[in-house]
């Protein structure tokens, strides 16, 4: 199976070698906001080969070795090879632009997980060697300003409860969880690369959405103790497709009963992007780009570290209260190159 | 000079944050080390850096000199610096 997909403008060629594999990557590629587009291979930017009915490569050791979630990577002359849950993703030079992905013949490999954790990595390198860069984010949008918001935070820190409760109170949202950064001219923008939100318990209560029963899904595979959320269903009419960033909030869950908030100086911010994306020294090839592209994000927006508490969850008005002012275009004295 | 494997980003505020690309190891910098990298970064003299830490702030030849060798010497001691 070949595919081509496109997303900002580039386009992903993935050629699946095997019938098991093309069902995989087409069911997991089918949750991002990458379209498919027919005959268009000639396009293609970069090129993703799957195989999973062929020994795993014999790949001599990297000059460099350090874990990585799930594996360990292996720096090699010209590329690096990842060793992910059993599975095999090697990153060939520059020039070639493409990867070739060996899903492993254990039981482990072939756990849905592991293939969505393999996969994961393999999407994040396509991208990011196409100029496109992840974050680990929630993305939304003040509509009274247009001014857009990205809520970075590790699992568990309170980015989809914060992006759905102001999604429910009429806010835009690009994603809940995973945001794509690129250059656009002189600003960096910010687009949503997964199509469902991931909603706990909490999340859902606190929301009170009345198409709930609708939108939610099954458990999330790599978190059970969430559930699908369709955002089309339960925040209909609010998704937008990108927004130029003037926020930056770093979120955190409390046990307190009033949520906090303080600026941050920028070169805190900075390295707090660092911290949850090391891909962006891992990299090399790609590094230089990746952190000037988060330097000037830095500098086009205002940074601030939220301490989500009870109050959050327990008055549904709360965040939009904490998070409005920030975004309040008329109170924003940052200069920007819009 | 500055190794090659070093990225260096600069914020509005005069602050930076550079980034070895060999160690995954970042480092925050006030202005006025940020100065002296970015000086160091354009092959300056140091006696240069040094004068324009005096024209930045209100500080002495003297004061000036000593903080911009305190910061070198915790560049060396972080491994940033070539030679």
């Amino acid at each position: 199976m070949t595919k081509v997909y496109a997303i900002a403008g580039r386009f992903l060629c993935v050629q699946a070698l095997s019938p098991w594999s093309a069902r995989r990557a087409s069911n997991f590629l089918s949750d991002f906001r990458l379209e498919p587009v027919a005959d268009s291979v000639e396009k293609s930017f970069y090129t993703i080969r799957i195989r999973s009915e062929e020994p795993l490569p014999v790949v001599a050791r990297g000059s460099e070795t350090f874990e990585v979630a799930f594996g360990h990577c292996d720096i090699l002359r010209d590329g690096y090879c990842l060793a992910v849950d059993d599975s095999v993703i090697l990153v060939g030079p520059v020039e070639q632009k493409s990867l070739d992905v060996w899903i492993g013949p254990t039981r482990h490999a072939r756990q849905s997980l592991s293939f969505v954790n393999v996969m994961g990595y393999v999407l994040d390198i396509a991208l990011r060697r196409s100029g496109l860069y992840q974050l680990h984010a929630a993305g939304v949008v003040y509509p009274p300003s247009g001014a857009g918001a990205l809520l970075v935070g590790e699992s568990g820190s309170g980015k989809s409860t914060l992006s759905a409760l102001l999604a429910s109170r009429g806010w835009s949202y690009l994603t809940d969880d995973a945001i794509l950064l690129e250059q656009d001219g002189q600003t960096v923008r910010a687009r949503g690369i997964r199509r469902f939100f991931a909603a706990s318990e909490k999340t859902l209560a606190a929301c009170r959405l009345s198409a709930l029963s609708n939108a939610l899904g099954a458990p999330i595979k790599s978190d059970p103790s969430k559930r699908r959320l369709e955002p089309a269903i339960a925040f209909p009419g609010r998704s937008i497709e990108s927004s130029i960033p003037k926020a930056l909030l770093f979120t955190s869950i409390t046990n307190e009963a009033k949520s906090t908030l303080w600026n941050l100086r920028p070169s805190e911010a900075m390295a707090r992007l660092i911290r949850s994306n090391p891909w962006a020294s891992y990299d090399k090839v790609t590094a230089r780009d990746h952190l000037r592209l988060l330097n000037r994000l830095v500098n086009q927006c205002r940074a601030y570290s939220i301490g989500a508490g009870l109050d959050i969850v327990n008055e549904p008005s709360c965040a939009e209260e904490l998070l409005a002012p920030l975004l309040d275009m008329s109170s924003y004295r940052k200069n920007t190159h819009e | 000079m500055p190794h090659k494997h070093i990225v260096s980003t600069r914020f509005d505020d005069g602050d930076g944050v550079l980034v070895d690309l060999e160690t995954k190891n970042y480092y925050q910098l006030n202005q006025t080390a940020m100065l002296v990298w970015l000086g160091l970064e354009k092959g300056q003299a140091i006696s240069d850096i040094v004068t324009e830490i005096t024209s930045v702030y209100d500080v002495t030849d003297e004061h000036a000199a000593a903080s911009v060798e305190r910061i070198l010497q915790d560049f060396r001691s972080k491994n940033l610096l070539d030679g």
